[in-house]
């Protein structure tokens, strides 16, 4: 991530929103980011979700305050802005990292933090990191249960001549039997018949 | 694989779970019988001899030497997951396996670690790994009267509705005990059938002397935590994404540390009424 934002005194940063890599859902005035690079999950509030909405590379904080204040109804300092595009940034929502300018001492931004809280106007990133799983991988691989049947009188039940067509019934209750010819009679039964055989797999 | 196919096989199943196709073989076809009853939930024979994954379940025989056994052995497909020589045991881990990799692959369906039960239409959920005190607070809700849905994953469709995983619920007297498996019906209660609307999400786990005094979520704060609990989250993104946006737009989300089961239980309850 590039850090060029706030390089001069008296400029402005017209942040831009990152879309790359990211899956994004709409829930209400939230937003659900899901980043794929990261494997972390983050929920933006409404204001934060505004700001990251209206990131757009173009537009410089004080336009961004002004169309919060247009879509909010109420005015939004541009400290409330520099707020949500840092912890935007720290969450690596935006393309470029976002520095804070802040001339004002902390007691100040304090007083401020709390009022904009109070008020419902704080912008707000929770972020979580999403487990990694066991049981990754790209494809189920397809097989084939083989000749268990035990076809050649392996098994007493069994009645085949050959492995090729031995077949075997899936019976209510979990008991299973073979038969050269048990798919009329599954049917009935209420079960189904599958055959074990290896060669016919795709 | 080809060595395992070598093996030898007597008997095996086909079946169909949550739409994969699995099979199992067995070197002895009474231990299919031991099996069956250990099929994910609503599982059905398949038609088809073709499967998506297979378990090969090896019994342990006497050996020709004296005072030797062998040993019982699981394969998930081609992996050995279990050698031992208590059948209990490799059972266990044969159930575990299998449901896992349910949840892991079943197509349209996100899988997320929760208990379940429904309740005038709606359904609670109760995410939550192991040892939280999940299963006990969903027997405590069963007792009081909730439909039983599952103990151990609510099954999410596409629309955000909670499916039915009602295998028997696994309570443990005691935190070294085996768990006892137990039907619905033994606690005053039955299982559901028809997917329901998520209407709480309890995010809770026991503490000692703790009261429920919850704190209420948004439905992106909600989401968020149930995506640490949905299996296959890093690999079905977009499913999962879309799946819990829907699951919790209209469920109202509490957090907090419980107490006693029963306490909560009513207190959940009396939330939706």
């Amino acid at each position: 991530m590039k850090d060029v934002s706030t390089r001069a005194a008296g400029t402005q940063p017209a942040p831009k929103a990152r879309a790359d890599g990211l899956v994004v859902q709409e829930l209400m005035d939230e937003i659900l980011v899901y980043d794929l690079k990261r494997h972390r999950s983050h929920c933006l509030n409404r204001t934060a979700a505004l700001v990251w909405r209206h990131c757009d590379g173009s537009s410089s904080v004080t336009e961004l305050a002004g169309r919060l204040h247009e879509e909010l109804g109420t005015p939004i300092e541009e400290e409330a802005i520099w707020l949500a595009l840092n912890r935007l940034s720290r969450a690596h929502l935006l393309q470029e990292r976002v520095h804070h300018p802040s001339t004002r001492d902390r007691a100040t931004r304090r007083t401020m933090l709390r009022r904009w809280t109070a008020v419902g106007g704080m912008a707000l990133v929770s972020s979580i990191a999403v487990p990694g799983v066991a049981m990754a991988g790209s494809a189920i691989p397809i097989q084939c249960i083989q000749n268990c049947c035990g076809c050649k009188n392996k098994t007493p039940a069994c009645d085949c001549s050959n492995d090729n067509s031995c077949k075997c019934c899936f019976l209510p209750g979990g008991s299973t039997v073979c038969s050269n010819n048990c798919g009329d009679d599954c049917h009935n039964q209420g079960g189904t018949c599958f055959q074990f055989d290896n060669n016919t797999c795709p | 694989m080809q060595k395992i196919d070598r093996l030898g096989w007597a008997d095996g199943i086909c079946f169909v779970s949550y739409g994969l196709k699995i099979g199992v073989r067995v070197n002895e076809p009474e231990l299919l019988d031991r099996i069956v009853p250990l099929l994910p939930p609503g599982a059905k024979p398949a038609r088809s001899p073709v499967v998506q994954h297979i378990y090969s379940l090896r019994l342990g025989s006497a050996s020709r030497a004296a005072n030797v056994r062998r040993l019982n052995l699981l394969y998930s497909g081609s992996a050995r997951t279990g050698r031992t020589a208590n059948l209990e045991e490799l059972l266990e881990g044969f159930e575990r396996d299998l449901h896992s990799y349910t949840a892991a692959w079943a197509p349209n369906r996100v899988f997320v670690r929760a208990g379940v039960v429904g309740w005038q239409g709606h359904a609670i959920l109760v995410p939550g790994g192991d040892s939280v005190g999940k299963t006990t607070l969903i027997a405590a809700l069963v007792r009081a009267g909730a439909t039983y849905y599952s103990d151990e994953y609510a099954v999410l469709d596409r629309q955000g509705r909670v499916h039915p995983f009602a295998r028997p619920l696994r309570i443990r007297e005691a935190s070294h005990e085996r768990p006892r498996r137990c039907l619905p019906d033994e606690l005053g209660g039955r299982s559901g059938r028809k997917p329901l609307p998520v209407a709480l999400v309890a995010l809770t786990e026991y503490r000692p002397e703790s009261t429920w005094r919850p704190h209420q979520l948004s439905p992106g704060r909600g989401a968020l935590e149930l995506i640490t609990h949905t299996v296959m989250a890093r690999i079905r993104v977009d499913a999962t994404m879309e799946t819990l946006t829907r699951t919790v737009a209209d469920a109202v989300i509490l957090k907090g540390r419980r107490g006693e089961a029963e306490q909560t239980a009513y207190a959940l309850l009396d939330r939706l009424a």
